[in-house]
């Protein structure tokens, strides 16, 4: 026990206090009665050091914790400065999170980031300690497995979302109240006290912090909560923005991707329809603007592409706008196509199949348009059918006029007999004879009918011709007069003769024949008079002409045309014109052919004839014969036999037994020997057994087995000097094949009359006989 | 009445006299822990509306007391200078210096007396019916 103190005492205390010594006291007794001044101060004195080493500790204390909350609030700001800036990477962000919080509360932090249905925790590699050693170790000692919501401390922080503190006094004891498996990692690290705070954002679990502490020290407080919370909540949002982040760029990538895919497939798209060689166009359907087109189109319509997209549809269509509406309006909503006839920039048209389907494009109701020009289909089909209607027609003379010729054949038959009859009875009668008038007509019937069946032959083609090379133009000069004779006062002759003009081969006779035709149908058109038009060219006939035209050859030819300006022809008299005895003429004044005779003339000259005629505006008949080679052949005078008498001997080959009884009576009575045969094979069989000359055989072309030709040629190697002379009806292949229309045979045309026959004959005898001269 | 007790505070508390009597366990030296109690429980009865209230503290066994728990009671009856009456008795010598220190620096009406009876004279004299 000390004495009482001293004011001196007193004085040192506050001296010491005024230097900062707040620990120093004035000693005073134990039990001090107070009861001197000096004691009073003293012990007075001693409190009031008292309450300043309080205030001092509590100032010291305050600012602490000032320090310790600016320290957080530091940390605070360059965490979330720091979450900020990680919030583009996911992963990295949880790196920071987990450091952050290490290192502002240590010791150990990883993060456990919840799925997406908010039922599980799930490990991240975001675990942070300060030294590599123990992160290793910490590492290893993760357990990688989900945690359920609700289930062991972090489940059950992040199912309530409040944060647990859990301090024990050693690390066994922690390990003790800890679940099994994190048992040895929190003995190996000494672990003590931990923190689980949510990362909560909005009210939702994003993910929890995991703290331990391993270090000796102070177990976590509510100080380090209140932190490890503030960080978190930051830390939530950036975990979110981080997520919504990489949500947003896996969206974006997706977006980009699909961009692309749609670039691409636009792309694809473009070029296909760019490439496609069908004209194609899309178009708004309530203003019919175009709103794109491509190539082909471009080029089927003639626009340039900046000219076709300032147009309208409807300018495209012939029929125009409010058609093509209609169209458009009747079409429905889906798909609809049809033929429409089109304009081209310049103008011309052309008719098209379309197609359109609805199609929205770019924010349009619009279509597509498919357009297929079928112009050249069509034209090629209206080829086609003007092509199978001539071959109709073609088929049709063909049929009638082989008709017509094997008519003709047996009626030449027939006529000889009638007419050689008729001649040899009139040549027996006086000419007081009573029956002599009645004669005579039947000849002269029998010359008619001969007429008709010439023509029939003409129009068949089945005409013995004598071609020549000729000049048309001359052919139409000599025939003027006649011409003018025909035509009559009231219908000008007018000619349009090219010179110089090409030659064409053709019988002069058969071509005057076919002028004298035309002239006569083109009067009898023309009955109040008008202009008749004789007009010659040259022209060349292509390939497409003659693809066109059945039966034409393509190359250069002659083309003769007669033009009337009468009462024309509608389509159906012109489809029938050429066939033999039609007619539009009144009974009585037509044979009905005429036009038969032109066609079959021309046809069988390798020519072909076109009519053209509408009803009022007259007729043009175009006949083109091919040109050819080589000079024109000069008429040269026939010099007529004669006698037609002679000594020499014939044999003479006919199946027709009565023309063969007449020839050989015609034949006898002019003073011939005649051999006769009913076919070749007796005609061989005579000649053979014959011992004397045969000058002359005289043959049918067409018969059963051998023909007139092949005979002569057989009978010529054992008799080279015989001469031949064939005859015949008609003409036909055999003729042709064996050079009787070359001139190589002589040849006289059925029927025979004694006149034609014993002229033929006596000619070719005498003919013969000067060449062997 | 109630009556709260720490090991080493008696605090009766007589709600419509609004006067608590204080008692101390022998040999106390109050500390921080005895000043939150005091604060709280008072806290609790006083109330809000500001009405005057007393406290008659019997600081027989009071042997001292430390800074924080000066701190502590300084800090409430300060809050409550103008409605608080403290009348004391039974204080020993070194008591007796806090409490003057106290009452001079928080300038609360504050009184010692040498027994109840002349404290509550004293209190009743401003209001509380002690």
């Amino acid at each position: 026990m000390s004495g009482s103190p001293s004011f001196d005492d007193v004085f040192s205390v506050m001296a010491a206090a005024s230097v900062g010594d707040l620990a120093a006291r004035v000693a005073v007794p134990d039990d001090p009665w107070l009861d001197d001044t000096a004691t009073k101060f003293a012990f007075a004195l001693n409190i009031l050091m008292d309450d300043l080493a309080l205030r001092a500790a509590e100032a010291q204390s305050e600012l602490a914790e000032r320090k310790r909350i600016a320290d957080h609030l530091r940390l605070l700001s360059e965490a979330a400065h720091e979450f900020s800036a990680a919030t583009y990477d996911f992963e990295h962000l949880l790196d920071v999170v987990a450091r952050r919080l290490g290192e502002g509360l240590g010791d150990l932090c990883g993060i456990r980031i919840a799925t997406e249905d908010g039922e599980w925790l799930e490990s991240t590699r975001a675990i942070y300690h300060r030294d590599p050693e123990l992160l290793a170790l910490a590492r290893q000692g993760a357990v990688a497995e989900r945690q359920r919501f609700g289930e062991g401390i972090s489940g059950r922080v992040a199912a309530t979302g409040d944060p647990i503190i859990t301090s024990k006094a050693s690390a066994a004891e922690f390990a003790a109240a800890a679940e099994p498996k994190y048992r040895p990692f929190i003995e190996r690290l000494g672990i003590t006290t931990s923190i689980v705070v949510p990362l909560r954002y909005r009210g939702k679990v994003l993910g929890v912090a995991n703290l331990v502490r391993n270090s000796p020290g102070r177990p976590y407080n509510d100080d380090d909560l209140e932190f490890v919370r503030a960080i978190a909540d930051h830390a939530a949002v950036a975990v979110e923005n981080a997520r919504s982040y990489a949500a947003e760029r896996t969206s974006h990538a997706a977006a980009v991707r699909a961009n692309e895919a749609l670039h691409d497939s636009e792309v694809a798209h473009r070029l296909l329809f760019d490439a496609s060689p069908l004209p194609l166009f899309v178009f708004d359907v309530e203003t019919l603007a175009p709103l794109a087109v491509n190539e082909a189109a471009l080029l089927l319509y003639g626009y340039s592409h900046d000219e076709f997209m300032s147009i309208n549809v409807s300018d495209l269509a012939v029929d125009g706008r409010e058609s093509a509406q209609a169209r458009l309006a009747a079409s429905g909503e889906e798909a609809a196509a049809g033929t429409s006839r089109y304009r081209r920039r310049d103008g011309s048209q052309f008719v098209a199949e379309y197609t359109t389907r609805a199609l929205p494009f770019a924010g349009h109701r619009a279509r597509i348009a498919v357009i297929k020009d079928i112009t050249a289909q069509l034209m090629g089909e209206e080829a086609l059918q003007r092509t199978e209607e001539q071959l109709r027609q073609a088929q049709k003379m063909e049929a009638v006029g082989r008709l017509a010729g094997g008519v003709a054949h047996d009626f030449n038959n027939v006529l000889s007999v009638i007419l050689s009859y008729g001649d040899l009875l009139l040549a027996q009668m006086n000419p007081s004879e009573p029956m002599r008038e009645e004669v005579l007509e039947i000849a002269k019937a029998g010359r008619r009918a001969a007429a008709l069946t010439r023509q029939l032959l003409m129009f068949s083609r089945q005409q013995v011709l004598a071609p020549k090379v000729l000049d048309l133009n001359e052919v139409l000069t000599n025939m003027d007069k006649m011409l003018q004779r025909i035509l009559g006062a009231d219908v000008d002759l007018v000619s349009r003769l090219t010179q110089p003009l090409g030659s064409v081969l053709v019988d002069p006779s058969h071509i005057e024949q076919v002028i004298m035709n035309l002239a006569v149908n083109a009067r009898d058109a023309m009955p109040i008079g008008g202009k008749l038009t004789m007009e010659t060219s040259n022209i060349v006939l292509d390939e497409a002409y003659a693809h066109d035209h059945l039966g034409v050859k393509p190359g250069p030819h002659v083309m003769l045309a007669v033009t009337d300006t009468g009462t024309g022809m509608d389509k159906a008299t012109m489809g029938r014109i050429f066939e033999p005895f039609f007619t539009t003429k009144e009974a009585g004044k037509g044979t009905g052919l005429g036009l038969s005779t032109v066609f079959g003339i021309v046809q069988q000259s390798g020519g072909s004839v076109w009519v053209y005629s509408e009803p009022g505006h007259g007729t043009t008949f175009k006949i083109y014969l091919p040109q050819v080679d080589g000079a024109v052949d000069l008429a040269r005078p026939t010099v007529a036999p004669k006698t037609l008498r002679g000594s020499e001997t014939i044999l003479l080959v006919e199946d027709d037994e009565q023309v063969r009884t007449v020839a050989r009576g015609i034949l006898v009575r002019s003073g011939y020997h005649v051999i006769e045969a009913r076919n070749a094979g007796e005609a061989l069989l005579h000649a053979e057994k014959y011992p004397g000359r045969i000058h002359l055989l005289l043959s049918d072309v067409v018969m059963p087995h051998m023909s007139g030709p092949e005979l002569a040629k057989r009978l010529a190697q054992g008799r080279p000097d015989m001469s031949v002379l064939c005859m015949s009806g008609y003409t036909d292949d055999s003729i042709v094949r064996h050079g009787v229309l070359e001139g190589r045979i002589a040849f006289v045309q059925k029927p025979i009359t004694p006149e034609s026959l014993t002229m033929k004959v006596r000619e070719v005898l005498e003919s013969s006989a000067v060449e062997r001269r | 009445m109630v009556k709260v007790t720490s090991p080493t505070t008696e605090i009766v508390w007589s709600p419509d006299k609004r006067v608590a009597d204080v008692r101390y366990t022998r040999g106390t030296t109050l500390r921080s822990e005895d000043g939150d109690f005091l604060v709280a429980t008072l806290t609790g009865w006083i109330g809000a509306n500001g009405d005057p209230f007393a406290v008659l503290a019997d600081a027989a066994g009071l042997e001292g007391t430390d800074a924080e728990y000066r701190a502590k009671a300084n800090r409430f009856f300060r809050e409550h200078r103008r409605t608080a009456f403290i009348a004391l008795i039974n204080l020993g010598p070194v008591i007796h210096v806090v409490v003057e220190l106290f009452r001079v620096g928080t300038g609360i009406q504050l009184k010692t007396f040498s027994d109840d009876p002349a404290a509550r004279a004293w209190l009743r004299t401003k209001g509380i019916a002690a």
